[in-house]
């Protein structure tokens, strides 16, 4: 079972992928935030729609494994100087279904 | 029950007929042991087919939608004796939900044809999955009306009060088909793992072509240039590529060159010293010295700048490196894959890339295919996705509706296997029945739906159909030349023949009066 949050202190680069607020694909590298209070933040340089759903992968140089795409929920905070685009990401569960059937 | 059935008939068919009963019968009866040998696997076989009939029937879980409630009680009664386990309901959308959450892919409607839009049920159930089989019953039957329903997709239509016989022919029919399909499942299963290289999967001929090219280069390379559309797996070619090289037990660096400015760019590579800039505390090693020995992954190489493509030339011509701020020169022994999503040639010409990097770099170069070069691929592609995805979201989804699969292959995939790979994962989230529908999937790929269903144009055709009239198109429009359509297809020549030949296309050159060939 995947971990639900990403084990993050401090600041990690991400490569950041999902549609954005016109369903345009996008693939960006940004720097992935983190702090007890304001939790995980990301700047995009693309707009998303309000409650949008991202994918962040950790760019690990030494790692030996490729890593995982998390999906988080992006929050939109507000447009920093530099133009981007500044997201609160919000953990994402998976639905589950009341009833659980065979399968034809 | 059905295990301990299926146990018990082996237990006999496997103990008792041939060890004890066989000689006893033999020996009491003097019947001909060759005679009861021939007799006990009929009878074995016979009870293995029964036994597996019965397991047919009882995972197909037919719906009976009736609002009769007397005759949707003697229909559900008929059908238990049949061997089936039905689910008889009389709520229209109670039916469609069982449809829609992939529990029943048999339905048994009855209508009535004096209602205004009497096929209403059949056509919203064929939307919720174009693959449920709808046998249509009605009180009302006439020929016409019986063509109407088959022609909208009905799987029979039978008239009222139904002839048993004919629906238990009908219903095994059905269940026969499913059992068809399970056992293809079973096998795309095999397939999957057996067309797996190294974490990437493909069967189209461009993958297979890349996967043996990779396997041979593995053994020898120095430096090998991956070439291909973002999203389409380099970094996961570049990781296989190491995994089966002779230094596979050696460390692997990857690098994004794009993600980082040249100053952090260049100490991530080639690490600096202690006080070499403003935040340098300690003396750190690169990715270069971390890797000695083993591969370093450069990938978005194309997004270097020439000071930065000047010192890794350096690297490749005289493997030696330099630590920012130090004079001292290392030797180092890496192996170099590179990546771009750019036209490197191109970018020589325009100067924005050195050429003798450019010709150290693609002395072996491996080309990855985009999605649309291979959409044979994407049924393939998914279930390994979803298997993934099943086990990271601790899920049980079997599969796509059909025409959730219909929408995924007429997407044009800008983003490649990683927009693939969202797009299944963001469905694995959101779905929470057994089978994934359009309205799991990302927004802006439902609402691509009802342009396409009502594009005149469009065609259900087979993939296989819709490469070989897009080659034709291409090399139509190129006046014949291969070379050309091979580029624009954004596929090798080799590949291009290779699809020609399969194809039965031949589309010469055209001549013209101006004797400009192609």
């Amino acid at each position: 079972m995947l971990s639900e949050t990403l084990s993050i202190i401090g600041s990690c680069r991400v490569e950041v992928s999902g549609w954005d607020e016109d369903g345009i694909f996008f693939v960006e590298e940004s720097e992935l935030s983190w702090d007890d209070f304001a939790g995980k933040h990301v700047a995009l340089k693309h707009m998303l729609a309000d409650g949008a759903l991202i994918f962040i992968r950790m760019l690990q140089p030494t790692s030996l494994q490729r890593s995982f795409p998390i999906a988080y929920e992006a929050e939109f905070i507000a447009c920093d100087v530099h133009g981007s685009h500044e997201f609160r990401l919000n953990a994402v569960q998976p639905r589950h279904g009341r009833n659980r059937f065979p399968v034809n | 029950m059905i295990v301990a059935l299926r146990l018990t008939s082996s237990f006999i068919a496997h103990y008792l007929y041939p060890r004890t009963l066989v000689p006893l019968l033999h020996e009491t009866l003097r019947v001909p042991f060759g005679t009861l040998v021939a007799s006990y696997f009929v009878m074995a076989y016979a009870t293995y087919k029964s036994v597996e009939v019965a397991t047919l029937r009882t995972s197909l879980t037919p719906c009976i939608f009736d609002d009769e409630p007397l005759e949707r009680d003697a229909l559900s009664a008929l059908i238990s004796d049949m061997g089936y386990e039905p689910l008889p309901t009389g709520d229209p959308e109670e039916a469609l939900r069982l449809i829609r959450s992939g529990r029943s892919r048999l339905v048994l409607a009855s209508i009535h044809l004096q209602n205004s839009d009497p096929f209403e049920f059949l056509d919203r159930a064929l939307r919720c999955d174009p693959g449920v089989h709808i046998i249509v019953m009605t009180a009302d039957y006439t020929l016409d009306n019986a063509l109407e329903a088959i022609r909208r997709g009905a799987t029979d239509f039978l008239p009222k009060p139904v002839d048993h016989a004919r629906l238990k022919r009908t219903l095994d029919e059905v269940a026969a088909l499913y059992d068809q399909r399970r056992r293809v499942r079973a096998l795309e299963e095999q397939l999957l793992k057996d067309l797996e290289f190294h974490g990437i999967v493909g069967k189209s001929p461009a993958m297979l072509e890349v996967f043996d090219f990779a396997r041979k280069v593995a053994r020898h390379y120095t430096n090998v240039l991956l070439v291909g559309a973002t999203g389409t797996g380099k970094e996961l070619v570049a990781r296989a590529i190491h995994q089966i090289s002779p230094v596979s037990q050696q460390r692997l660096a990857v690098c994004n060159c794009s993600a980082l400015v040249d100053t952090l760019l260049e100490s991530q590579l080639f690490g600096h010293v202690r006080g070499a800039f403003t935040g340098a505390t300690d003396t750190r090693p690169g990715l270069f010295e971390y890797a000695n020995g083993g591969t370093v992954f450069l990938d978005e190489v194309g997004e270097t700048s020439l000071p930065m493509q000047a010192k890794l030339l350096r690297v490749i011509q005289n493997r030696e490196i330099q630590r920012v701020g130090s004079p001292e020169v290392k030797q180092v022994n890496v192996r170099l894959i590179a990546a771009t999503n750019r036209d490197l040639r191109a970018e020589v010409l325009t100067g924005r890339f050195r050429e003798d990097l450019f010709y150290r770099l693609s002395s072996i170069q491996i080309r990855i295919p985009s999605i649309s070069e291979r959409l044979e691929d994407i049924p393939l592609l998914v279930q390994f996705f979803l298997k993934k995805y099943n086990d990271a979201y601790g899920k049980s989804i079997a599969g796509l509706t059909r025409r959730a699969q219909t929408l995924l292959l007429q997407h044009p995939w800008p983003g490649n296997v990683r927009e693939l790979e969202n797009v299944i994962s963001t469905a694995c989230i959101t779905a929470t029945d057994d089978f994934i529908d359009i309205s799991d999937l990302p927004e802006h790929l439902q609402h691509r739906s009802p342009r396409l269903a009502n594009d005149e144009d469009w065609h259900p055709l087979s993939l296989d159909e819709v490469r070989k009239h897009h080659i034709q198109k291409v090399l139509q429009m190129c006046n014949g030349n291969r070379l050309r359509a091979a580029q624009i297809l954004g596929i090798g020549r080799t590949s291009l023949y290779r699809y020609l030949k399969r194809d039965g296309l031949d589309i010469r050159p055209h001549t013209h009066s101006t004797g400009a060939a192609a």
